[in-house]
């Protein structure tokens, strides 16, 4: 497995320091506020993607086929992949936050960083968790642009119905305190991921055997 | 030690316009299989199948003494090396990172041997696979599958597509391989003067079905070719004839030996004429 990992390490390493950069630049410019953190998250959402595509465009699955792996730890992987970069981008965004109090003490709101950034960080997991199975599914191509659908779909149901639900209401204080916001969101994440990583597996194998050829 | 590196009984997978059915063949220590077919005859799929890494539809495969639907058969992997007809490796990835990734994945990895494997065929470590040739590709899959120090060799079209030096170098390595105690190797290729060369065993798949498996020089021993007037064919047993080539002096034949009246001259058939003659049947 941590052969495998590696593998997809070395893939995502050229297109990681492209984003790894500029995520550094939008966290450490001023006035870019949460778009720096949303954009240093988005690293976890897209080299696990670019890393399929990879995978396709090589056939590595077939090869990985024969090695002494599981399909589980293959799938897996893209999911670990996701994981350690949202961390970076955890980093990176708390690296540039330190940068600007050093900078201009005072000026860095820690609790609010902490808090946007670790409801962003669950916002993300549950994004690649309903990400990956449609990609393991539909290939790399045809699953994002599904994934998008359904996603566009989701959130506009979504408003559409908070708006019919809380009209003109401050949403905001609807909402239940962080602390409990976190271990709900988190909650659900560790959920969502379950049910994503078996379903994950169960279309790679699928695809494996030529179901969707 | 079981006598069989592979024993394969009754194996069937069917696909969409395909079928491998009721496939038997076997694989002793200490030999070269050749798999010999057209493109299509179902040669990858049965390494695919072979090595579990698609579902079959019956029929039972044994690797390495284990069931390959077995848990066990997950820690056998260790002690089989595979080459793809391509590497099926990221481009972006050299010879350097592919070693670190298999020492990631084979618990037996020996970096030493990979790396005497990379200095033999002068491979450039830090070169990346998109600019590698397909003969410097293929020796790069080699490495990695000689260097977990596995039992059993699994080559699909290993040799399709190189220039003849670079075939005779892997042929040689495929063939000390298989010289070796409780090794086997399964070679797939369509290229059959180089499993007439290697081979102790050949089995020709055709259209998915097991057409003949022997052993090599039974096979050149048992058939020959027959050059005689249409007439002179008439009266030679049927059961004799696997193959026929019809001219407008005479006709060529693919006959068993055995069947031959004694005066008959059967001329020596190689093995691409014994594969010809089976897959095409009759021909004008």
């Amino acid at each position: 497995m941590i052969g495998l990992l590696k593998k997809d390490l070395y893939v995502a390493d050229k297109s990681s320091r492209l984003l790894v950069v500029l995520a550094l630049v939008f966290c450490l410019a001023p006035g870019f506020g949460s778009l720096g953190s949303t954009y240093a998250m988005m690293m976890a959402f897209m080299l696990p993607m670019n890393s399929i595509a990879y995978d396709e465009r090589c056939k590595w699955d077939r090869y990985a086929a024969m090695l002494p792996c599981r399909p589980s730890q293959i799938v897996w992987c893209k999911y670990l992949l996701s994981g350690i970069y949202t961390l970076l981008g955890e980093v990176i965004i708390l690296a540039g936050a330190a940068v600007r109090h050093i900078m201009k003490p005072g000026s860095v709101d820690w609790q609010s960083i902490f808090e946007i950034n670790l409801m962003l960080a669950l916002v993300m997991f549950l994004v690649i968790s309903i990400t990956l199975p449609f990609l393991f599914r539909f290939g790399s191509e045809k699953g994002r642009l599904i994934m998008l659908v359904v996603m566009a779909m989701g959130v506009g149901t979504a408003v559409a119905s908070t708006n019919a639900i809380f009209g003109d209401r401050d949403l905001v204080s609807l909402l239940p305190p962080v602390p409990v916001l976190v271990t709900l969101g988190a909650a659900l994440v560790i959920g969502g991921i379950y049910v994503s990583f078996r379903l994950s597996v169960h279309f790679y194998r699928k695809r494996q055997n030529g179901a969707y050829d | 030690m079981e006598s069989n590196a592979i024993e394969i009984r009754g194996l069937c997978k069917r696909y969409k316009g395909f079928s491998l059915d009721d496939l038997n063949l076997d694989l002793p220590y200490g030999c070269v299989l050749g798999l010999v077919g057209e493109n299509g005859a179902g040669k990858s799929t049965t390494i695919r199948l072979i090595m579990d890494a698609l579902e079959r539809d019956g029929g039972t495969v044994s690797v390495l003494g284990a069931d390959n639907q077995s848990k066990e058969f997950l820690d056998l992997k260790e002690d089989i090396g595979v080459v793809l007809d391509e590497t099926f490796v990221p481009e972006v990835i050299n010879a350097k990172q592919l070693g670190k990734i298999m020492a990631g994945t084979y618990q037996n990895w020996d970096q030493s041997v990979y790396d005497g494997w990379i200095r033999r065929f002068d491979l450039p470590p830090d070169k990346k696979f998109k600019d590698y040739s397909r003969g410097m590709t293929m020796k790069l899959g080699i490495a990695a599958a000689l260097s977990h120090r596995p039992r059993l060799l699994l080559l699909d079209e290993a040799t399709g597509g190189l220039d003849p030096m670079v075939r005779e170098e892997l042929l040689e390595v495929f063939a000390d391989f298989a010289a070796e105690e409780g090794h086997a190797v399964l070679l797939s290729s369509h290229i059959v003067s180089d499993l007439e060369r290697i081979c102790d065993y050949i089995a020709f798949l055709h259209k998915g079905r097991l057409v003949l498996c022997e052993e090599k020089d039974l096979l050149l021993d048992k058939y020959g070719i027959l050059k005689c007037s249409k007439e002179q064919l008439a009266n030679i047993p049927q059961e004799a004839i696997h193959g026929r080539r019809v001219g407008t002096y005479g006709v060529e034949a693919l006959v068993e030996r055995e069947f031959m009246p004694r005066d008959a001259v059967v001329d020596r058939a190689s093995l691409e004429d014994i594969i010809l003659y089976m897959a095409k049947g009759e021909q004008k």
